[in-house]
């Protein structure tokens, strides 16, 4: 056993309400400087759609991930030789029409105009180019515009359904969307770590926080092609590629990332996962269906003694298995099991997990009154948005592992409404607790945990041990004499 | 001196003529000397001029030196020979008058035992009748078509594009012109 921390996440999908405050968040404190203004570390999509880079998820298009070759894993865009084959023409990149061409409004035209007979207004122009233009994309361009024809029909989700699911899901009147905020997953099998002919990206030993160095990227882009999530991208004012990086300088000292901080829903739990290093890629060759269990098999229980006793040995520290105990992704994924990671068959093991959506309430009309459907609370069967939707998201095509999820989630609203309304019969709790395997008080921590707690147990910061990690490359106090605030270089080559 | 007549000092007329006749007798003398070996050498350049003018192939084409002797800033020497015989020739590389040559030449002109050695070697030249010098203009060409081609048939790979032929194909289907 190979025992190693990952600061891990949960975003719970019944809580998001699109705002993208998270996004705005996140902006302002990384990428609003020149090169960086189409990119967006933290974005909100609406499902079903296309999401940003347009069909991200459709790796015969971009080639990102990873995938079985015989008994071996093999990056989709190709082996090394392949990636030197084309290190100066990587053909998978998207385009910037796919992501979107940034653009600002000439604000200034607004009161700087003549007087005349119309109204000013303010031209939006190309923050790449200057030039007036045509708004034609954005981020998150089919925001809400769930069942547009261009962006929701193309979903490549919504292309697997069969056709009478198609029309179900865009029926009018019971046409349904939610929305997917997105950050960097910091995989354990990051496909761009993998792909970068540079070696500039790593990921942190003590955190597995997956980072870009500035210094050592050269720009070769295989990483965005790598990347089947599509986050990390080429700043063209640097040329260098930039990733989220976890608010990893807000962590180290004790604060939440932006995203996590700003986030209005209160969706985002962060907390310490213990993994087994060890098992890393024969959880990566499972089976598509197989992947999202293995994974929850690779994570490790922080109680568990032995676990402890080989953490201490692989040289984790006391704090980090302490938060590790208290992590709250640890219980939405092990114990509770309703966090399942994103698009696990791509295979890279991404380590933020997200909590499906249950869907919204349907209400029928009768006679001129409103009325909750009848059977809502225990029928999966009826679900607006298809199983194998869901399944095909956060499952790798999955459809039990996603019906469990949801029947735990059923089980919690179910305890709450017999408990708070009391309409509900005893019977109808105890078969629903029973199709869940949850206990009365594990339901009761489940609602407890999404409605009630505070920020410090939904986010719980590890002690990054800073020293610790700087002792194993240098004296902390030559460090503290030498080193400033780091060492910084420009990059070389600038625009 | 008398500035505007045509009037000629004549012992200045006779070392002239007796100066141009030795020079004569003295070419037809030594034409037979001239080493058509070190004239080749001369003409490339792996034997340099002794005043330092540059060698002939820098700008003349020349057959028998194949893609080497291609070179096109003056004209083809390669019937040089045949049009001016021995006297020409040696008169020609003597002053070597015009306006391109003149500029280097003028101050670095070649000496009597060079002329006579190329003059030889072009006697050789001329003999030999063999194939006149090749560009490499063709082949490079075709050598970037290939090179051009290549690329493009990689380039038919790359991904052109997602969003907008999805935009397209939805106004495609709906008969609307973008």
């Amino acid at each position: 056993m190979d025992i190693r921390a990952q600061v891990s996440s949960v975003f719970h999908l019944d809580k998001c309400i699109g705002c993208h405050t998270c996004s705005i968040a996140c902006k302002n404190l990384w990428t609003d400087r020149r090169g960086n203004e189409y990119m967006w570390w933290n974005n909100v999509e609406t499902k079903p759609g296309t999401g940003y880079p347009t069909k991200w998820e459709d790796q015969e298009k971009y080639r990102g991930g990873w995938e079985r070759v015989g008994s071996q894993l093999r990056l989709k865009q190709g082996g090394k030789a392949s990636t030197i084959g084309k290190i100066f023409h990587n053909p998978d990149l998207p385009t910037m029409d796919d992501y979107y061409e940034p653009f600002t409004f000439k604000y200034a035209d607004l009161t700087n105009a003549p007087a005349g007979t119309d109204q000013p207004t303010a031209r939006p122009v190309s923050m790449v180019s200057g030039k007036p233009m045509k708004i034609e994309a954005g981020p998150n361009w089919d925001d809400d515009l769930s069942g547009s024809t261009v962006y929701a029909a193309n979903d490549p989700g919504v292309i697997e359904l069969s056709e009478e699911q198609q029309q179900q899901l865009f029926a009018i009147e019971k046409m349904v969307m939610f929305h997917l905020p997105r950050i960097c997953n910091h995989c354990t099998n990051a496909a761009c770590v993998a792909s970068c002919p540079s070696g500039a990206i790593y990921k942190r030993g003590e955190d597995g926080i997956v980072l870009i160095n500035q210094d050592k990227c050269r720009g070769w882009r295989m990483c965005v092609s790598a990347c089947p999530y599509k986050k990390t991208y080429y700043g063209w004012a640097t040329g260098k590629s930039e990733k989220c990086i976890l608010c990893y300088p807000r962590q180290e000292a004790g604060e939440a990332p932006g995203c996590f901080h700003s986030c209005v829903g209160r969706i985002r739990y962060l907390g310490v996962l213990l993994y087994d290093a060890d098992r890393i890629e024969a959880t990566a060759m499972k089976a598509d269906g197989e992947l999202a269990a293995a994974q929850r098999e690779m994570i490790l229980d922080p109680f568990d003694p032995e676990v402890i006793k080989a953490a201490r040995e692989g040289g984790l520290a006391d704090q980090i298995i302490e938060a590790a105990q208290a992590s709250p992704v640890y219980k939405f994924v092990k114990e509770w099991g309703i966090a399942l990671p994103l698009h696990p068959e791509f295979r890279t093991l991404p380590m933020l997990f997200y909590v499906p959506p249950l869907l919204p309430v349907l209400s029928s009309e009768n006679q001129g009154t409103q009325k909750i459907s009848n059977d809502f609370f225990t029928s999966l069967e009826q679900a607006r948005l298809p199983l194998k939707y869901l399944a095909g998201m956060f499952s790798g095509g999955n459809e039990e592992e996603v019906e469990a999820v949801y029947r735990r989630l059923i089980a919690v609203r179910i305890q709450r409404r017999a408990e708070s309304v009391g309409d509900l019969s005893e019977a109808e709790l105890l078969n629903a607790r029973e199709l869940s395997g949850l206990d009365r008080d594990a339901l009761d921590a489940i609602f407890r945990m999404t409605s009630l707690t505070r920020i410090k147990e939904r986010i719980v910061i590890p002690p990054m041990l800073r020293e610790q990690a700087i002792e194993a490359g240098m004296d902390p106090e030559d460090y503290k004499q030498e080193m400033g605030f780091g060492s910084r270089k420009a990059p070389k080559r600038r625009w | 001196m008398n500035s505007r007549g045509w009037r000629v000092d004549p012992s200045r007329l006779i070392i002239t003529l007796i100066f141009l006749a030795l020079a004569l007798v003295s070419s037809v003398a030594m034409a037979a000397t001239g080493d058509a070996t070190r004239g080749e050498q001369l003409y490339t350049g792996s034997l340099a001029m002794t005043n330092g003018g540059s060698p002939c192939i820098a700008c003349h084409a020349l057959s028998g030196l194949s893609t080497a002797g291609a070179a096109n800033y003056g004209p083809d020497l390669s019937g040089l020979y045949a049009d001016y015989e021995a006297e020409g020739v040696m008169a020609v590389l003597e002053s070597l008058a015009f306006p391109s040559m003149e500029a280097i030449y003028a101050t670095r002109p070649l000496t009597e035992a060079e002329r006579l050695n190329l003059t030889a070697y072009f006697a050789q030249v001329a003999e030999q009748q063999a194939p006149p010098a090749s560009s490499l203009a063709g082949p490079i060409l075709l050598g970037i078509v290939i090179v051009f081609a290549i690329v493009a048939l990689m380039g038919l790979r790359r991904l052109k594009g997602v969003r907008q032929p999805l935009v397209d194909q939805v106004r495609k289907q709906r008969g609307i012109k973008a």
